[in-house]
């Protein structure tokens, strides 16, 4: 219970975000709000009293005339003026909110941090990522709608307590009656909501099969295999199944708000009765009746249920428990690694990889071990090993993104280990298979290879390098186009297209200083005439730096100055092409497999590819 | 159908489903609308008999005031909770009937044009907007109802009150003005919105963070983020400012009606010819009037959304009625004999758009036939054309002489199958992911195995927890595979049928590894093989990969919409042509001695 107080009055407290200003305009407008009804009523009671009482006054009559009329204003302002300052507040608390958990997710930690599930549970929950559409709440209307709940409970109180000036066991029992239909109506909406909620990964289901039959991605196989009736009907049983649960608790809340229509009802005829018979006895003038009566009707508003704690149960809690975790979580380690730049300025340091070993959490067996390799200065090191040998864990290794588990990775003989990882990363460039497609410009999608004002000259160079002039020439605003085409004057880069692009971002940061170049894949996407000379061009262009370049395509492989084999967590083989065909292991097989079929020598004899396909 | 046929139509849908509910809704609509008159007309009795010293009437008048306050407050959201669950069981019906609507385009050409994809998109899953359309139209009715009802007793204590009714005009449209410009400042800032969302994902998710990471990006984005996030801000800002100004002003005047109408009727009472409950009616009614003023235009608007929504319900119903099948359905042979031709065939997205130009092609029974060309060469199409997702433009494509027009479409997809180069990637199971290639064998684990063999994805399914009872796709809490992994399923997927006469594999390899690369590409060979003897199915392979068209029995090489080179390997090496030279090319980066490349 006091938890939950706390929880609610952080919640509060996160109004602040919005700036000193804001968040004191909105706490004035919410409780002038919270307190306009009573003091409404107050005006009228006390303009009927003056109309019994004295009718010839007629500036005193005209003056509370006007001041219920400017009261009526006040509300009036107040509320468009509350409904404004509510999206503005709850906007700037959901930026700030927003930064703050971008923050902590990019911040000194790990990507390890950022790949553990339950993290990634928290980030969705922190910013209610993944929500269906029809769901409008978010961190910042639960703060701004917490406070509106608060203002409200503090206007009914302050009502009471006026009335309590005729009858204050009246007054308690009206406010007890309104508070307490207010708790239970909210809780059995919560109660039908949550179940909604809870049927939100149904609704996805349900998303994704009507996107099956509709989409365009699923087009051409729905219709060859025929599934629009198979997956419609599908669908169907899972709507049916959704809609009566839903129906359920929804017949279920209607039952259950008879007793508290009951209470309301014969609550509210009781106060009425006692105010009603006091002014027929006469112990009330019929000015007091009037001015209680606006106090009455102000008092019993609060037992209407308020929407905002949707905003404060499913959105404003979770996300505020959620940050919480996060910051415990992804908080800055307290000593950092000393600031110190492995690389002599002008020179590319040997690393070494010796004995290294990894394994994720929860896996059965290391995804490498006994791992040893060596990539000289300015050496061409090719990785080859099949689908899920380890070679992404590898690069990340290297790139400090993980630590090992045993072993030592070094950098012109300091250990990895020693160092502060985004020193060393400032010195790697990368190209992945699925390179990020940043929808920023053209320029921005180079020089955000590197940190650091962008270079223009630098820029124009590691294009043409990469092959990207003309794509540049003839993009609507040149280096200023958005790369994706919902931004004005933005297009969209095919996959050969973005790859080219990561390349000369790559390129870019080589420039500046990076001195190890990690290539995965990167003639995946390219056609036959493109692949041919890319591995030459970018060579050329690493200008000494060490480059490691994992690949599928022997033909791009063969090119390097040594490859290495990944099999079973380690290198098992590590020569020149030369090399590694005369030792005849599982390079010269997986090598000949593509060459055959362009030798003629196709259909090898079964045995020995066999048993290479069955490893 | 027409927007008023459909709402009939969708009205009597409701009743049939749901006679309680309905029955329910409109009671409780009308006991609203008493509720609020009858709430102004208590109140007003209740000063006046507790001034008059009368009892019994003061009583009647306390309860009368009490239950019509509490029908408003509880029967209102009683009312809201009776109309979800309307709406709920009504686009249950819809939108189950839009699946099924949309399910019936057949041709693919047609439902690819972007108008007909966005109306698609529009429709699809717009039940519940349509369903909340429908009852909101009925609330519309009540409000203003309502409204009515509150202008007819302000008239009764006094026709000077009319004047109220027209500040009302302003009062309404002004801030209609104020809502606009929150929307064009949103719809503005939408570009804000997507970039600075989009930079949280950079940020947040590991995948794209590890390169961010490395390029040292992160406070770069970071910045970025903050400058998004406060133009979004200050957009939104100034145009909530403005709306709240002017509807503000806009309600001034009204007040300012209003407070002129009170010290009118505190005059008449002075005077003797008002209540002294007049007073307090007017302030009570002045507040309600302007509650359900701003209702009536809220379900308006509302209602529009909802009308919007019918009227794409009603494109959907008039368009599905025009699909039509094959007038007389020819009957489809049980195996090839001859082949499947094409003749002159062209294709077109429309003047000038000419993707395919009079093709002449024979594709023999059982042959393995290989298409090669550069990107937009026309492969696609070709391939779209013979599985009947295109019409031809132009010319004819028969399948044993017959003309493919007049075979069943439905029928001509039961005996072909596919595998594309985008394959879908079904979220199911992993054995229907596979098993929907043969719907009717979906059951059948030993037809299933043997399909995960034929396309190679027996390591795949072995290395999910549960085998082919794994459910994939990480969104719905499933296993992630990686494109290699999800194209060996498509190729399973394509090797359910057990008696296709075409079998289309469009790029088997884009994403394999070598030792993946040969056994799937020795698999296809062998199975081509079988099905050719099985039912002379033609195979058609589309690759980049020039070793894998080699043995093709015919390889086409398309160029600009045209066949420029045809012939088997032997014939197009000697040829000496676009294919020589491009197999010459990737020939060369495997072999030390480019002239043994023949």
């Amino acid at each position: 219970m006091i938890h939950e107080v706390r929880t609610r009055w952080r919640l509060l407290g996160a109004l602040r975000y919005a700036g000193p200003r804001l968040a004191i305009a909105l706490w004035i407008a919410a409780l002038g709000l919270a307190l306009l009804p009573t003091a409404t009523g107050l005006a009228t009671g006390a303009l009927i009293s003056r109309l019994m009482g004295d009718p010839h006054d007629t500036y005193g009559l005209t003056t509370l005339t006007l001041a219920v009329g400017a009261l009526a204003l006040a509300s009036q302002a107040l509320e468009f003026g509350h409904s404004a300052l509510r999206v503005v507040v709850s906007q700037r608390i959901n930026a700030r909110h927003r930064m703050e958990i971008a923050g902590l997710a990019a911040g000194p930690r790990g990507i390890r941090q950022l790949e553990d599930p339950a993290v990634q549970d928290d980030l969705s929950a922190a910013v209610l990522k993944g929500m269906p559409h029809w769901i409008h709440y978010s961190f910042g209307t639960g703060a701004v709608g917490q406070l509106s709940i608060t203002t409200r409970t503090i206007g009914a109180c302050v009502a009471a307590a006026v009335l309590a000036t005729f009858s204050w066991p009246a007054a308690i029992c009206l406010l007890a009656t309104a508070l307490l239909v207010r708790a239970g109506t909210r809780r059995e909406w919560l109660r039908q909501h949550g179940v909604v909620r809870r049927l939100t990964p149904g609704i996805r289901e349900e998303e994704y099969l009507a996107e099956i039959v509709s989409a365009p991605w699923a087009a051409k196989e729905t219709r060859i295999f025929g599934l629009g009736d198979w997956v419609t009907s599908r669908y169907r049983e899972l709507v049916t199944g959704r809609v009566s649960a839903v129906a359920g608790v929804r017949r279920q809340l209607l039952r259950r708000s008879r007793p508290h229509f009951l209470l309301l009802a014969v609550v509210t005829a009781a106060g009425l009765v006692q105010l009603v018979v006091a002014a027929v006895h006469g112990s009330i003038s019929p000015g007091e009746l009037a001015l209680y009566l606006g106090v009455f009707w102000a008092l019993m508003a609060v037992s209407k249920w308020d929407t905002e704690a949707y905003d404060v149960e499913f959105a404003g809690v979770p996300a505020l428990l959620a940050a919480d975790r996060l910051r415990a979580k992804l908080s800055p380690s307290p000593a950092p690694s000393p600031h110190r730049d492995p690389v002599a300025p002008g020179t590319t340091p040997r690393i070494q990889l010796a004995g290294v070993g990894f394994r994720y959490e929860g896996g059965e067996r290391p995804v490498l071990h006994g791992l040893d390799l060596t990539i000289e200065p300015g050496e061409l090191v090719a990785l080859v090993g099949t689908n899920g040998a380890g070679k992404t864990t590898l690069t990340k290794l290297l790139t400090g993104l993980y630590q090992p588990a045993e072993g030592v990775i070094s950098v012109g003989g300091t250990a990895l280990a020693d160092l502060d990882p985004a020193v060393w990363q400032g010195r790697v460039a990368v190209v992945f298979q699925e390179s990020t497609r940043y929808e920023l410009t053209f320029r921005d999608n180079v020089t955000l290879g590197a940190p650091g004002e962008p270079d223009p000259v630098l820029l124009e160079d590691v294009a043409r390098r990469a092959g990207i002039t003309g794509l540049v020439d003839d993009a609507p605003l040149g280096w200023d186009t958005p790369l994706a085409s919902a931004y004005s004057g933005g297009i969209d880069l095919s996959g050969g297209q973005w790859q080219r692009v990561a390349l000369a971002r790559a390129l870019y940061a080589v420039a500046r200083g990076a001195r190890l170049l990690v290539l995965d894949e990167p003639t995946a996407h390219l056609d036959v005439r493109a692949e041919a000379d890319l591995l030459a061009r970018v060579t050329a262009a690493a200008r000494g730096a060490s480059v490691l370049l994992v690949s599928h395509r022997l033909a791009t492989v063969r090119q390097a100055d040594r490859i290495a084999v990944l099999t079973g967590g380690r290198i098992t083989e590590s020569g020149t092409h030369d090399q590694l065909m005369a030792l005849n292991g599982t390079y010269a097989e997986m090598f000949h497999l593509q060459a055959d079929r362009f030798t003629g020598t196709d259909l090898p004899s079964p045995g020995k590819h066999d048993e290479v396909i069955a490893r | 159908m027409s927007r008023t046929e459909a709402l009939r139509r969708l009205y009597l849908l409701s009743w049939r489903l749901h006679r309680g509910p309905v029955a329910a809704y409109l009671a409780l609509t009308v006991c609203d609308i008493l509720a609020t008159g009858a709430f102004a007309l208590s109140l007003r009795e209740l000063i006046q008999a507790a001034l008059g010293k009368h009892l019994a009437p003061a009583l009647y008048a306390a309860g009368g005031a009490a239950l019509s306050w509490t029908v408003t407050i509880i029967g209102g959201a009683a009312r809201g909770n009776v109309g979800n669950l309307l709406t709920e069981a009504l686009s249950r019906e819809l939108d189950v009937e839009i699946l099924q609507l949309i399910g019936r385009f057949g041709e693919l050409a047609r439902t690819e044009r972007p108008e007909h994809a966005d109306r698609t998109a529009m429709v699809r899953g717009s039940g519940e907007v349509i369903a909340h359309g429908i009852w909101t139209l009925v609330d519309g009715a009540a409000t203003i109802v309502r409204l009515v009802v509150v202008v007819g007793i302000l008239i009764l204590v006094a026709p000077v009150l009319l004047v109220l009714v027209v500040l009302l005009v302003p009062a309404l449209l002004l801030p209609r003005r104020g809502q606009r410009r929150i929307r064009a400042a949103a719809v503005a800032g939408a570009q804000d919105v997507r970039l600075a969302g989009h930079l949280h994902t950079l940020l947040t998710d590991p995948a794209p963070n590890t390169e961010v990471r490395i390029a040292g990006a992160g406070p770069a984005l970071h910045a970025r983020a903050e400058q998004a996030w406060e133009r979004v801000a200050r957009r939104q800002a100034s145009a909530q400012w403005a709306a709240a100004g002017i509807g503000a002003s806009g309600w001034a005047l009204f007040i300012l009606g209003y407070t002129a109408a009170m010290l009118l009727i505190v005059h008449q009472v002075t005077t003797g010819r008002a209540q002294p409950g007049d007073v307090l009616l007017i302030a009570t009614l002045a507040g309600t009037l302007r509650t359900q003023a701003e209702g009536a235009v809220r379900a308006l608007h509302r209602t529009a959304d909802g009308m919007s929504a019918l009227d794409a319900y009603t494109w959907l119903h008039r368009e599905a009625g025009a699909t039509v099948t094959a007038v007389s359905p020819g009957r489809i042979p049980e195996r090839l004999h001859r082949g499947i031709r094409l003749h002159r065939v062209s294709f077109d997205y429309g003047p000038g758009r000419e993707v395919l130009r009079e093709v002449d092609l024979t594709l023999p029974a059982g042959s393995t036939v290989a298409v090669v060309g550069e990107h937009g060469a026309g492969k696609t199409t070709l391939v779209k054309l013979l599985c009947k997702l295109y019409e031809p433009t132009g010319g004819t494509i028969t399948v044993d002489e017959v003309p493919l027009a007049e075979l069943s479409t439905g029928a001509w997809w039961q005996r072909t199958t596919a595998s594309f180069q985008d394959f879908a990637r079904f979220f199911f199971v992993a054995r229907e992911s596979v098993g929907v290639g043969d719907l009717a064998a979906l059951d059948d684990d030993q037809r299933i195995t043997r399909a995960v063999r034929d396309g190679d994805a027996e390591q795949v399914i072995a290395g999910l927890p549960d085998g082919l009872g794994t459910r994939l796709g990480r969104s719905f809490g499933g296993a992630e595979l990686s494109r290699g992994q999800w194209q060996r399923i498509a190729l399973s997927r394509a090797a359910m049928r057990v008696a296709p006469l075409l079998c289309v594999i469009d790029e088997p390899t884009a994403s394999l590894d070598a030792r993946s690369e040969y056994a799937v590409y020795q698999r296809q060979l062998t199975m081509a093989k079988s099905l050719a003897g099985t039912a002379g199915t033609v195979t058609v392979v589309v690759s980049h990969r020039f070793s894998t068209v080699r043995t093709a029995d015919l390889i086409v090489v398309l160029g600009n919409g045209r066949i420029v080179e045809q012939g088997d390997h032997e014939q197009l090496m000697a040829l000496g042509g676009t294919y020589a030279e491009l197999y010459r090319l990737q020939a060369a980066a495997y072999l030390d001695d480019r002239s043994a490349v023949q």
